[in-house]
């Protein structure tokens, strides 16, 4: 069979009409970009000060009462997060800030200002007078033991291995972290005095041991180091890129490209499966998935938030639609 | 910005739609297209120094993209079925044009996205790189690590399945 014969006029047009087709739309190819810029730490499109400079702001803004939380955050959510944060963690704060120096960045204290920040970054898209609330429950997270595998990447770059077929994304995309100069410096001499101070909270629990997402139906709650009984510590500068993912989906959110948004949010559920800001990707995805009438999969999903984080705050703002049975 | 990240975003901006659409063509579920594709540049930004310039840069899209979407096969096996369309498209393509017209060019599209998923994975990727891409075979070979005749053989088996399935959908959608 040659090159031609085996196709008609009529295949080929098909063929054609195929090949002829779009990729998606500008705003879908805008929000991947800023994923992926995430994902390898770079900055996001548009030079990008609300994804790199979040993490200084959140150090600076905390410490000293400051108001610039979030670097992405809502104006409106803005101030209570400062609040909130103060509040669960005045006295690593305080401390941090002596230790970096006003308006450095210390990833330890902005692991425990993260959570607040996305809990009025979401308070802000649901429509809701901010308030001063605790963070949610990442103290837990801080504390936990560190695994091998989340520990930074000893080089920026890690030469590629030609014929390796594609990993997970953990696996591609944890050795091209690069994360900014100054946050490093910092953040890998602040988190050991700041982490232990980090508030225990009773709402967090351990995780089921071979809890996996086929046995329990949770849409984004992926396998991995849960099975092991050991739930990892992330990184400071995992728990930035964690940050700046969820950041992307709630930005997607905001313009009203829920399919955007539900794409990041399953990218930080593939980066991170049981990572620090788990609580609230779940609240995310329960807000995308319900903006894209797709009930059963929110309702999973804010079932899973309701299970794993009984007392969670963001529960009380699932959308009505996605509350559990 | 330094150069090699402007690089990066140039490179992006140029392969993002056909990264896209390869992956779509490989039968990525539509909901799971952008996350696939954030995937792909993951691994070209991974990848990114050990480029060689003198390879052009299709085949090697395509093969980290056959790849990704067969991790995504695995991922999803058992899992759920089609339910979303793909999203909205770029509609650059279609200032001018009737409506009619571009309502029969899109069904042609979607016979041909339909019977490419008649084929088997390993002939799905040598039948849209060389039929939808116009990758010649001994690139396909070298980005897939086969033997050319392996491809050429994939090739001739992806044609005529590939012909009987499309012909087979338009006579289904004819009859209807």
């Amino acid at each position: 069979m040659s090159d031609q014969d085996w196709r008609d006029a009529e295949l080929e047009a098909e063929l054609a009409a195929e090949r002829a087709l779009a990729g998606p739309s500008a705003e879908r190819r805008e929000a991947m970009l800023g994923a992926v810029l995430a994902t390898v730490g770079l900055p996001p499109p548009g030079g990008g000060g609300d994804g790199g400079a979040g993490v200084a702001g959140s150090g600076g803004g905390a410490g000293g009462g400051g108001p610039a939380v979030g670097g992405g955050a809502s104006a409106t959510g803005t101030a209570t997060v400062g609040g909130g944060a103060s509040a669960t963690g005045a006295a690593t704060a305080t401390g941090a800030a002596t230790t970096a120096g006003a308006g450095l960045a210390v990833t330890g204290l902005a692991t425990a200002t993260l959570g607040g920040a996305i809990l009025a970054a979401v308070a802000a898209l649901s429509g809701s007078a901010p308030e001063v609330r605790p963070a949610p429950s990442v103290g837990p997270a801080v504390a936990r033991p560190i695994t091998e595998h989340e520990l930074p990447p000893p080089a920026s770059r890690t030469v590629a291995q030609p014929g390796v077929p594609a990993p997970g994304l953990a696996a591609a995309a944890r050795p091209i972290q690069t994360p900014p100069a100054s946050a490093s410096a910092t953040t890998h001499a602040a988190a050991p005095a700041a982490l232990p101070t980090a508030p225990t909270s009773p709402t967090k629990r351990p995780p089921r041991a071979g809890t996996t997402p086929a046995a329990t139906g949770d849409p984004v709650v992926a396998p991995g180091d849960e099975a092991l009984g050991v739930p990892p510590r992330p990184a400071p500068d995992q728990v930035d890129a964690e940050r700046r993912l969820l950041d992307g989906a709630r930005r997607a959110l905001g313009r009203g490209d829920a399919h955007a948004a539900l794409a990041s949010v399953r990218l930080h559920a593939r980066l991170h499966p049981q990572g620090a800001l788990l609580e609230e990707r779940l609240f995310l995805e329960t807000t995308a998935r319900h903006r894209l009438h797709d009930e059963a999969g929110a309702r999973r999903a804010a079932a899973t938030l309701s299970r794993r984080f009984p007392e969670s705050p963001l529960r009380a703002r699932l959308p009505p639609m996605a509350e559990p049975r | 910005m330094d150069v090699a990240e402007a690089e990066f975003r140039a490179f992006y901006q140029d392969w993002v739609d056909y990264a896209w659409r390869t992956l779509r063509r490989l039968g990525v579920h539509p909901a799971d297209l952008d996350d696939a594709t954030q995937r792909v540049f993951v691994t070209v930004h991974r990848r990114w120094a050990d480029r060689d310039p003198d390879r052009p840069t299709r085949p090697w899209i395509a093969g980290i993209a056959f790849k990704i979407a067969a991790s995504e096969r695995r991922r999803v096996r058992h899992q759920r079925e089609w339910l979303v369309e793909p999203g909205d498209l770029d509609e650059r393509n279609a200032a001018g044009r009737r409506a009619d017209e571009l309502m029969i060019e899109r069904q042609r599209a979607g016979r041909v996205l339909t019977a490419i998923q008649a084929l088997t994975p390993e002939c799905r990727i040598v039948f849209v790189m060389h039929e939808l891409d116009e990758i010649p075979c001994p690139a396909i070979a070298r980005e897939l690590d086969v033997p050319v005749d392996t491809v050429y053989s994939r090739l001739r088996r992806a044609r005529e399945r590939f012909a009987a399935a499309a012909r087979a959908l338009r006579a289904r959608e004819e009859g209807a």
